[in-house]
């Protein structure tokens, strides 16, 4: 392993959070390195997309405290967060099908400037724009408004608009329903992020695709942080085992289901 | 002829009114009950200075669109952070206060017997008086509204955030995009330019009151935007020339005047419906309210 | 003296409070039970109003039936026509995936169809119902009309009943589905019929006040669109819970209403209602009744 800084990329210190009634984590407490690709698996609704949303401050925690960086963005709206520097790729895709490839990735823009009007023209980012795309694969669309595009290409977009947007990334299940070759350029790309210096944190239920692209993995289950580890270490986990061996039999099941 | 001259005048005013009201309802998809309120207010400000303080009319316009735009951040401010229903609501009750104060603060606006005597105004050293001169002041009002509203939202990175927040709020807000902020920014802009139109209507009929700024007006306004399409430029014209020359068909058909206002309203009703069953973008819209 | 003079006031305010609170509980029971089962924003509750109360004018003056029975039917009409504007309209919209906006405009289409059908049939004159001036009882120091005493009758009767009907499987129903329309349908509760209890009960409570209204001031073709504001603050104000609110919605401003007409003066009526309702968005959106939401119910569209 090369040389880590010592800078914390996430923090989480007592987070708690409840739905209704139903408690999901109850003083949760995660201190995340920079410059490192994180997995956070787990069973279902256990809580792992509520940690990402909080962070981003889609979701308001009940208690505790959120640090991006040394920076208190617990409570911050999410907008905020991204001008930040830590962006959020979705679940649910969210393109602007009826605006172009490129002035999709142009929104994330805003996050750069605060200008009412500014010139979109510019050369500049138009360049930094048209090179997020290539990143992904995708600069010979850039004036094809974005929902011609199909669904793997929209997610290959999707993902360069975050790029484009922020420095450090939290991915919400990035991989789910897309082909392979897709699935395998965004584990090349991740791993590339890393490279560049960046801190990522995913959440994933693809577990190969988990031990395949991260330096540590994260194992969320009733609340609790149950085991942590790079990928070599971590199979010999007993939860961890456990938990890759069911989700073994299940997973015909749930592949169907996207 | 003069009749014909005078329809030009108010389509134009109504043309920028309801190009304000297209980018709330048609770019932003903020339904909104209150835009008379703030048509009223333009009025009611303009007329207030120059028959009451004696300022010449550009700057009581231009006063007037910066009130109106003011009154108007302190409504959006609270009210756009709601869900779509509780944003109705909010407009629906701002705009029965704007129209209480207007009749019930006599001191200020004259309450239900108005404003009067409004002087004809005289822009750029040119008297406006006559009816070809404000069919013309009119009509270049129109373009110019028309024109603010074609750079702010293809030109503009305003622009590009609402076409963003129509299509997926929460994606555009994960992306840096304050959609609060330019919500407020958006509904400024669209009652600065209602505000605007107001003072021209004050300044044309030269008498003002209360009863051309209810929530039936707003109610009308709606109709106009969403008939004649929304989340376009063609769409606000077409939905003025409609609704604007519908009740001269009426006439034409010799329908009594005591009956026509009702029957008016009711085809204003019906038509909506079918619309929304129908063409709910409107006839030149192309925008589904979400 | 004085303390009595004060009782007497104050027994008045009582009597003006409940008798008011009748009519709003009533229309706002009614919204409320509509609103919160079919999420559609039922502009056009205000025309059922008015079409109730047309409608028992029609019967009481034009074809001088007896009251009750007048009354029975109008509160039959408007229930069948709440009933059948939702088959008519707002499923088949429904049906096309149209957003909630598109159904309110749908609705205030209609709203605005009604009140101008009225007025053309009616005029715009207020049709006087109950001509002369009413009888009074003196209760203490206060003077009641029969009206508010039959109003006063109404709002006990209807807190009572339902009280009683929030924890009868009928309630509980719509309860789950103002709830969660979709995990009432997965525990196999009749979603449908339920929506049409909602539509049809809801639509006859407002009948039933919308008659009762106008046998103390009238009818006239604006007056659904008064009565809606106030159930619309009714509801908002109050609560989410879909009984319960209303009530203390309803409770809540018509106190509010009677301290204004009394300090201040009647013209104030609506713009008072609207300046609560603005005020509680802002400081307490989930109304006194409520708890806090979620950060994102609060900001999703």
């Amino acid at each position: 392993m090369t040389d880590r800084h010592k800078k914390v990329f996430l923090e989480f210190r007592s987070a708690s959070k409840a739905f209704d009634g139903l408690r999901v984590f109850e003083d949760l407490s995660l201190s995340l390195k920079a410059g490192v690709a994180y997995g956070l698996v787990g069973p279902n609704a256990c809580g792992k997309t509520t940690l990402l949303h909080s962070a981003m401050g889609l979701i308001k925690l009940d208690g505790g405290l959120i640090c991006y960086k040394g920076m208190d963005i617990t409570g911050l709206k999410p907008h905020s967060v991204v001008r930040l520097g830590l962006g959020i790729l979705l679940q649910n895709v969210g393109i602007f099908q009826r605006i172009s490839v490129l002035d999709n990735i142009l929104t994330g823009l805003a996050a750069r400037t605060s200008w009412l009007t500014e010139n979109e023209r510019d050369d500049q980012f138009q360049e930094l724009a048209l090179s997020v795309l290539s990143k992904v694969g995708l600069e010979e669309y850039a004036t094809r408004p974005a929902g011609t595009l199909v669904p793997g290409e929209q997610k290959r977009l999707a993902i360069a608009r975050t790029l484009f947007a922020a420095k450090d990334f939290l991915f919400d299940e990035p991989v789910a329903g897309i082909d392979n070759r897709t699935r395998d350029s965004l584990s090349k790309l991740i791993r590339q992020l890393v490279d560049e210096g960046r801190s990522i944190l995913l959440v994933e239920h693809d577990l190969d695709f988990v031990l395949q692209t991260c330096d540590e993995i994260l194992m969320l289950k009733d609340g609790r942080i149950v085991c942590q580890g790079p990928p070599e270490l971590i199979r010999d986990e007993q939860e961890f085992d456990k938990f890759y061996s069911s989700l073994r039999i299940e997973r015909p099941l749930s592949e169907s289901k996207q | 002829m003069n009749y014909i001259l005078h329809l030009c005048v108010l389509i134009g005013i109504y043309s920028v009114v309801c190009h304000s009201l297209n980018l709330l309802v048609g770019y932003s998809g903020l339904v909104t009950l209150g835009h008379a309120a703030f048509f009223g207010i333009g009025a009611y400000a303009a007329a207030l200075l120059t028959t009451e303080a004696g300022f010449p009319f550009l700057v009581a316009l231009l006063s007037a669109m910066l009130f109106s735009a003011l009154i108007s951040v302190l409504i959006s401010w609270p009210s756009v952070r709601l869900r779509g229903d509780y944003f109705v609501l909010a407009s629906f009750g701002f705009q029965i206060i704007i129209y209480f104060l207007m009749f019930n603060w006599v001191e200020l606006t004259g309450g239900p017997a108005g404003l009067s005597s409004i002087p004809r105004p005289k822009l750029l050293g040119i008297q406006i008086g006559s009816l070809p001169a404000f069919a013309a002041l009119s009509i270049v009002s129109a373009i110019i509204a028309s024109g603010v509203v074609w750079v702010v939202t293809e030109r503009c990175a305003l622009g590009r955030a609402l076409k963003a927040i129509r299509e997926n709020e929460i994606a555009a807000e994960s992306l840096g995009v304050d959609v609060v902020l330019v919500r407020i920014k958006v509904f400024a802009l669209a009652a600065g330019l209602a505000g605007g139109s107001g003072a021209i209507f004050a300044h044309y009929m030269s008498f003002i009151d209360p009863s051309s700024f209810t929530v039936n007006e707003s109610i009308y306004l709606l109709s106009i935007v969403i008939v004649g399409g929304l989340g376009t430029l063609a769409g606000p014209f077409v939905g003025v020339f409609v609704m604007i020359l519908f009740p001269e068909v009426l006439g034409f058909l010799q329908i009594p005047s005591t009956v026509a206002p009702s029957i008016r309203q009711m085809i204003y009703g019906l038509v909506l419906v079918a619309l929304m069953f129908w063409r709910p973008q409107g006839l030149a819209g192309s925008y589904r309210l979400e | 003296m004085l303390v009595a003079y004060a009782m007497g006031t104050l027994t008045q305010l009582l009597a003006n409070t409940i008798s008011t609170a009748g009519i709003y509980v009533l229309t706002g029971v009614g919204l409320s039970m509509i609103y919160r089962v079919s999420k559609v924003f039922h502009f056009a509750h205000g025309a059922i109003y008015t079409i109730a109360a047309y409608v028992f004018f029609t019967f009481l003056i034009w074809l001088c039936v007896p009251l009750l029975v007048a009354l029975v039917l109008a509160v039959a009409v408007s229930a069948l026509v709440g009933f059948g504007l939702d088959r008519v309209l707002y499923q088949p919209l429904a049906k096309r995936r149209v957003s909630g906006a598109t159904l309110i405009i749908a609705s205030l289409g209609t709203y605005i169809f009604v009140e101008n059908l009225i007025a053309l049939i009616y005029g715009s004159d207020t049709q006087v119902l109950l001509p002369g001036v009413q009888k009074t009882l003196v209760l203490g120091n206060a003077s009641v009309t029969v009206t508010q005493l039959v109003e006063i009758g109404i709002f006990v009767l209807m807190v009572i009943s339902t009280i009683w009907i929030r924890s009868k499987p009928v309630g509980l129903w719509l309860r789950s589905v103002a709830n969660d329309s979709t995990m009432a349908t997965a525990l196999g509760l009749p979603v449908t019929r339920i929506r049409g209890i909602a539509f049809l009960v809801g639509s006859g409570l407002a009948g039933l006040a919308a008659c009762l209204a106008s046998l103390d001031s009238g009818a006239e073709p604006h007056m659904g669109l008064k009565a809606l504001f106030v159930a619309i603050v009714a509801v908002f104000v109050g609560g989410p819970d879909i009984f319960l609110g209303p009530i203390v919605g309803g409770i809540f401003f018509s106190m509010l209403q009677v301290a204004a007409n009394y300090t201040l003066s009647s013209r104030w009526e609506s713009t008072l209602a609207f300046v609560v309702l603005l005020l509680f968005m802002v400081l307490r959106p989930e109304g006194i009744l409520g708890r806090t939401r979620r950060i994102e119910e609060a900001t999703a569209h």
